[in-house]
């Protein structure tokens, strides 16, 4: 099956065109079958090419991505640059295909009931299948050429994502944003690539023949090591390409398009901003680890920047009344564990939180999505409340997801969130700092995850259901009628429009309802593998074990080894304090409040605003505005920028330099103005002229021959 | 048969015929694109004939690319007239000894662009056709003789004769945007005169130089080293060499509207009509870039070499500057006609990058910026046409209203973003990686010159934003209808293009893979014979050793330790190093023995690697083993 790995991403890519092409006139059940059976499909040859990589040697494969072409099939090749479209199927890549075919198949399935209503149906998934196929080039693709097509191309998919409900401008530009964020982020990757091509003049990870980037790192380390010009160089390379994960994967400082991007519809959020797209940083990380570990300055930094992650987005997390912005900093928080892994080295515990942390997250969102879906779009938590009842299956769900996050026993956030601690623990220099840094982010995480659950399930209502009224989203909702006559020919918008209406009118009449099947189902299997899938493969490390063909050999590290603080058992017994302290928290605060749901009263918050830099305000205020990221980046880069661009535009371009220029023309129109009085007419002045100038004519001339004489 | 001789004098052929058709009766009421009955008439004769010839030259062109042999080479020549091929030589102008020459020929590089010209200017005749309401013949003909000249610029052997072309060219396009454009049009087509000809004229000057120092326009033997034309050339006086680089070089620098010659570009494009746009972008432009890699870089290496600071920094201002200043463009056109200058300027920075990666970059992003700029200019004027207006503030929220061509407008602003897949991010990626192992651009320039990667999202999504996205707000653009079939047939050959040289940049690019070899292998512009790493590596290892010699206190390369990179498999994995086998070396030895070291530099930075005589150096990187030695594809 390996062969055919290109399967993986063909069929996607068949579902895009078909979707793109054809969906719009063949309507949702077609668009429906083939965008999520494309995806399936998929999902099995991922299963079937894990399957078979254990008898493979060294575990990997290599394939063609155009059928029936060899890997090396030339994309570019110009002046010795030269990329092939081929697949590396290695155990990393496979993990990751099972999780972007099997979660993405997944939440193509709750789309179907989700999106069941928007007019922009087929144009949705589109996008989604788009986005799985640039998914699989980003982690299956064999040099980092083809990773970084994928990374902006995931990119671009979540631009066109985010912004989907395009006739509200806030949605446009926070796509706008996440987009020109994230090119931050690829400018670091692509000169990373530059770096890496100007020392080994190649870009593939590994090859057949031995010749890849890594076979040369291991060929020479397994020699007499590597000079330390190069390793310089790999330096700077490590921090270029992190440079690109920062960005990709939300960390500080290029956190803040995270939480904008939840303006796209919910399984957006939840497939792409949450369980792949976000941790292809760790991905990539991974797959570096044989230039990171040859690196450990730059593995610091990327362990240092993941704590502060960690730690800042989960007390932004604590003040947000979004119930998606919660989710939101909560998954920065959780990418920032997922880096400090990989920062001390632990890339494997690294990965094992990016797939658990699929699961649980994705459910969270869904679970989430499935609130959103039955509060007619409510998605704020103060109007929510008492919903135990009125959702059991979504309570029970939310309730799984909240328990696997937390990181209390026996389900999955535990053992892989405890597995990051206890490596990070055992760094020899920072140890003692990383770990009680991340055990105090696990008792904020798991207080925000049950502040959530109370405001939303436990405390009383805040919300008369007959005034409940449908934030139904979409395009063609809510704009002025002769858009919708302009249009009637072309497009069936019209039709679309009045589906849309009509939806809108049956939810705002009926009562709040438990979802559909076609997103329960999914959260089920969700909630399995969030509950199972740690417990499954963490204790027995069996993971570490299914990973290690990808990584770096130990014996490749230079990082220095340190010994974990703790006895495993011990760190066990700490993470499970650490979860109960925060669920304990939130018992105490938020049972005693099941009226209104909130910590502090409205005279608090006012005396707050009344002074603002007494220490608790001041901490909520800090909290409340990021940590003062967005409102920087929107003085330096908006205004300030702005001010940049119209004074280059209107003082130096149009003032200064057109003038200098456009100078010169008057320069010679004033010539000619005062030579016109030279055409006197009289033939005699001519004369002189002429004499003039024969006499210039002829001097010059001698002068030229007296010097090409000499 | 004359193949290129038919190129250019089919267009032109074309146009006298056109000037002896009956004129085509105006169409005096402004039909608005906006009523469905309008258009219905077919094409008059005056555009079917304007298409056919078009249409024909293309096919020519087509023809022309198919049967190209792109392994020719003729090994008694020197230099790069080596590539040039279907050569057609003729007594031209005699006037007693001196002799002008009819000659043409081409080699790989001219024939993309000739392709692309006549590619282009069959879609703005077929656009045209269907818009232009007034003068519709003057129109075409202003059109078809622009092809010629263009064409004739692209096939010239001959200085003379490339000047004839060169200066030909400017006549339609003054025309065309002095006679079609919109209410300023005027001024523009007379600042855009003024501009183009006084380079034009100091190209002359140069030209004349040359022949007083020389007594041949004969290209192939300007650019034969052997030749003793070229040693006639090579022993003039340096600053008089120097002068003669500028001149020629200004004219061509003005044509692609680099900073700070560039002010009559934003009036010129705004107020040109949407063809004059699409030619002067998609096609004129290419004259100077063609111009600088054909005359400047072969015929005055040495200044070429001097000149890098220079054009690297005007280079790398003009792709931020244009940039930053299109995001805060209040008007449509204008707003793409700055961003052109910051690609523009990637293009600048890949030829003076001196590396083959960063020439072929170049010369590839050349062809991409003449497929994406004419596209979204071709969409601004079906806005324009729609709506009648180029203030970002008469739109909004149009990909309601017009959600094919939003799309359109999307995937063409993707590609001017240089989103992987599309077409031009294989140039900007080869021109920045070129520049990148550039010894005279060195890591901080590219480092700087990358930042127009984010510049471009900024300004162009953010464009997008304020045309498509968002509510509708205004009445009026609630009435638009979508796109018509001839903007179908624009639209769909550019789109395709776009995706052709995104994904399959080899068949494109493999045709100027000789003659970008042979012009940068060449003595003075070419390299050292570093052949046994990437001489790139090679630099910036030395560079960056010579910087831990000079800071002991940092972490040092370990003295008298062997050092050892070994290359499993033997050469390097660029591909088949002859001379590098791929084994260690031996201990003490550095592995860059052989690498030029840098010389001593008063601030030693371990970023830059451009050393302080770097400009005269002739030291340039060859990151690659030359493509012949792998056999002709």
């Amino acid at each position: 099956m390996a062969e055919n790995a290109w399967l993986l991403i063909w069929l996607p890519l068949f579902g895009f065109l078909f979707n793109a092409f054809l969906g719009k006139r063949l309507g949702k059940g077609a668009v429906s079958v083939v965008a999520c059976g494309s995806v399936g499909l998929a999902f099995v040859v991922a299963v079937l090419i894990t399957l078979q990589l254990n008898g493979l040697p060294e575990h990997r494969a290599y394939a063609p991505l155009i059928p029936f072409t060899s890997p090396s099939h030339p994309w570019i090749d110009m002046a010795g640059l030269k990329i092939g479209f081929g697949l590396m199927l290695d155990p990393l890549s496979a993990l990751m295909a099972l999780i972007i075919t099997g979660v993405g198949f997944l939440i193509h399935v709750y789309s179907v009931g989700y999106m069941k209503d928007d007019p922009e149906y087929a144009r949705f998934f589109t996008y989604l299948n788009l986005f799985i196929v640039m998914m699989m080039l980003l982690v299956a693709g064999d040099n980092f050429l083809l990773m970084f097509v994928g990374w902006e191309g995931v990119g671009t998919c979540s631009y066109l994502l985010i912004s989907f409900w395009y006739t509200e401008v806030e949605n446009a530009k926070a796509g706008n944003k996440a987009f020109i964020v994230n090119r931050v982020g690829d400018l670091g990757f692509s000169l990373g690539m530059m770096t890496l091509w100007s020392i080994f003049g190649t870009l593939t990870y590994r090859t057949a023949d031995g010749k890849g980037i890594f076979d040369v790192i291991m060929a020479s380390a397994n020699g007499k090591g590597l000079d330390a010009t190069t390793l310089s160089l790999i330096t700077l390379a490590c921090f270029l390409l992190f440079v690109g994960a920062i960005g990709k994967s939300a960390q500080i400082p290029l956190w803040v398009w995270l939480p904008d991007a939840m303006a796209g519809p919910t399984p957006v959020s939840a497939l792409i901003h949450a369980a792949t797209m976000v941790t292809a940083g760790v991905v990539m990380l991974t797959r570096c680890s044989f230039l990171f570990v040859l690196a450990p300055d730059a593995l610091q930094f990327v362990a240092w920047t993941g704590l502060a992650t960690a730690f800042v987005g989960a007390t932004v997390g604590l003040v947000q009344t979004d119930i998606k912005k919660v989710l939101a900093f909560s998954t920065v928080s959780q990418l920032g564990y997922m880096f400090l892994a990989c920062g001390v080295g632990n890339f494997s515990a690294g990965m094992f939180h990016v797939t658990t942390h699929a699961f649980f997250k994705a459910l969270l969102f869904l679970g989430a999505g499935a609130v959103i879906h039955s509060m007619l779009g409510e998605q704020d938590m103060r109007k929510m409340g008492g919903l135990k009842k009125r959702l059991p299956k979504t309570y029970l769900v939310m309730f799984i997801g909240t328990w696997a996050i937390s990181g209390l026993l026996p389900l999955s956030g535990f053992w892989s969130k405890d597995e990051i601690l206890h490596s990070a623990s055992g760094d020899p220099q920072f140890g003692g700092i990383f770990y009680a840094v991340g055990l105090f982010t696990a008792v904020l995480t798991a207080f925000y995850m049950c502040r959530m659950m109370w405001k939303t399930f436990y405390s009383e209502p805040r919300f008369v259901e007959a005034d409940l009224y449908a934030h139904a989203h979409g395009n063609y909702l809510d704009s002025p009628d002769p858009v919708q006559h302009s249009h009637a020919d072309a497009h069936g918008t019209h039709a679309a429009d009045e589906t849309g209406h009509a939806a809108h009118e049956a939810h705002a009449d009926g009562k709040i309802h438990e979802s559909p099947a076609s997103m329960m189902v999914p959260l089920y299997i969700l909630a399995v593998f969030a509950a199972l899938f740690g417990i499954a493969f963490g204790p027995s490390h069996a993971f570490e074990k299914f990973l290690e063909p990808s990584l770096a050999p130990a014996s490749l590290s230079k990082l220095a080894v340190g010994h974990p603080l703790f006895n495993i058992y011990v760190g066990y017994g700490l993470s499970t304090v650490a979860a109960i302290l925060g669920i304990g928290f939130a018992y105490a605060i938020y049972n005693s409040r099941r009226k209104t749901g909130e910590w502090f009263s409205e005279e608090t918050k006012t005396k707050w605003e009344q002074r603002p830099y007494s220490p608790p305000a001041f901490l909520y205020d800090t909290f409340v505005s990021k940590w003062g990221f967005d409102a920087f980046y929107n003085f330096v880069f908006v205004k300030i920028g702005g001010v940049i661009a119209n004074v280059l535009w209107k003082v130096i371009d149009n003032g200064i330099i057109d003038n200098l220029t456009g100078g010169l023309g008057y320069l010679a129109g004033g010539l000619g103005k005062i030579f016109r009085r030279a055409q006197t007419g009289y033939v005699r002045n001519y004369a002189l002229v002429m004499l003039f100038g024969a006499v210039v004519l002829v001097a010059g001339m001698l002068a030229t021959w007296s010097k090409l004489t000499n | 048969m004359p193949i290129l001789s038919i190129l250019i004098f089919l267009p032109l052929i074309g146009a006298i015929l056109l000037m002896a058709m009956p004129r085509s009766k105006d169409v005096e009421t402004d039909t608005d694109l906006s009523e469905t009955s309008s258009r219905k008439v077919g094409l008059n004769a005056v555009s079917m004939m304007a298409i056919l010839f078009a249409f024909l030259n293309f096919v020519g062109a087509a023809y022309l690319f198919s049967t190209f042999n792109q392994n020719y080479a003729n090994t008694d020549i020197a230099g790069i007239g080596r590539h040039l091929q279907l050569i057609e030589d003729h007594t031209w102008i005699k006037l007693g000894n001196i002799e002008v020459f009819y000659r043409l020929g081409i080699d790989g590089i001219s024939l993309l662009l000739i392709l692309l010209s006549t590619f282009i200017t069959l879609l703005g005749v077929i656009y045209s056709a269907h818009t232009v309401k007034t003068r519709l013949k003057e129109f075409m003909v202003c059109l078809l003789i622009l092809e010629t000249a263009v064409i004739g610029v692209f096939c010239s052997l001959d200085l003379m004769l490339f000047y004839f072309f060169y200066e030909a060219a400017l006549i339609p396009a003054y025309f065309l945007v002095g006679i079609f454009g919109s209410e300023k049009r005027v001024a523009a087509a007379l600042k855009f005169f003024i501009f183009t000809f006084a380079g034009s004229l100091l190209m002359l000057v140069g030209i004349i130089a040359i022949y007083g120092a020389t007594g041949t326009f004969n290209l192939i033997d300007l650019t034969n080293p052997n030749s003793s034309a070229a040693k006639a050339l090579h022993g003039m006086d340096g600053r008089m060499l120097g002068f003669m680089f500028w001149a020629f070089a200004i004219a061509f620098l003005i044509k692609i509207h680099i900073f700070p010659l560039h002010t009559w570009l934003p009036d010129t494009y705004a107020e040109a009509p949407t063809a004059g746009t699409v030619v002067l972008s998609g096609v004129m432009l290419k004259m100077g870039t063609y111009g600088l890699i054909r005359l400047c870089l072969p015929l005055f290496p040495k200044q070429a070499q001097e000149s890098i600071g220079i054009m690297v920094t005007i280079a790398i201002i003009s792709i931020i500057y244009g940039a930053i200043i299109a995001a805060a463009q209040t008007d449509i056109k204008r707003w793409i006609a700055y961003s052109s200058m910051s690609h523009l300027g990637f293009i600048l920075l890949g030829i003076f990058s001196f590396t083959k990666l960063g020439m072929m970059g170049a010369l590839i992003q050349n062809i991409n910026h003449g497929i994406s700029t004419p596209m979204l200019f071709f969409l601004l004027g079906m806005l324009i046409e729609r709506r009648k207006s180029r203030d970002f503030k008469d739109y909004g929220g149009l990909k309601l209203v017009v959600p094919v061509l939003s799309t359109f407008f999307l995937l063409a602003a993707l590609s001017s973003i240089a989103v992987p897949l599309f077409n031009g991010f294989v140039g900007e990626f080869a021109i920045l990686l070129g520049s990148w192992t550039s010894l005279s651009v060195g890591f901080v320039r590219t480092t700087i010159a990358a930042t127009g990667m984010i510049f471009s999202a900024v300004y162009m999504l953010w464009g997008f934003q304020r045309i498509m996205l968002g509510p509708v707000t205004k009445p009026a653009n609630k009435l638009m209808p979508d796109l018509k079939p001839f903007e179908w047939a624009v639209l769909l050959p550019l789109t395709a293009m776009i995706f052709w040289i995104g994904m399959f940049s080899h068949f494109w690019t493999q045709r100027m893979d000789a003659p970008v070899e042979t012009l940068m292998s060449q003595e003075g512009v070419g390299s050292t014979g570093d052949e046994d790493l990437p001489a790139v590596n090679a630099i910036q290892r030395a560079t960056i050793r010579k910087y831990h010699e000079e800071h002991p206190n940092k972490p040092a390369p370990a003295q008298g330790e062997p050092e050892v990179f070994a290359r499993p498999g033997g050469g390097t994995p660029s591909g088949g190093s002859p001379g590098g086998g791929g084994g260690s070396v031996s201990p003490g030895t550095p592995p860059t023995g052989t690498a030029p070291a840098p010389t001593s530099s008063p601030r030693p930075n371990p970023l830059t690697t451009r050393p302080v005589d770097g400009m005269v150096t002739p030291v340039t990187p060859r990151p690659t083993q030359p493509a012949n030695t792998e056999g002709k594809r």
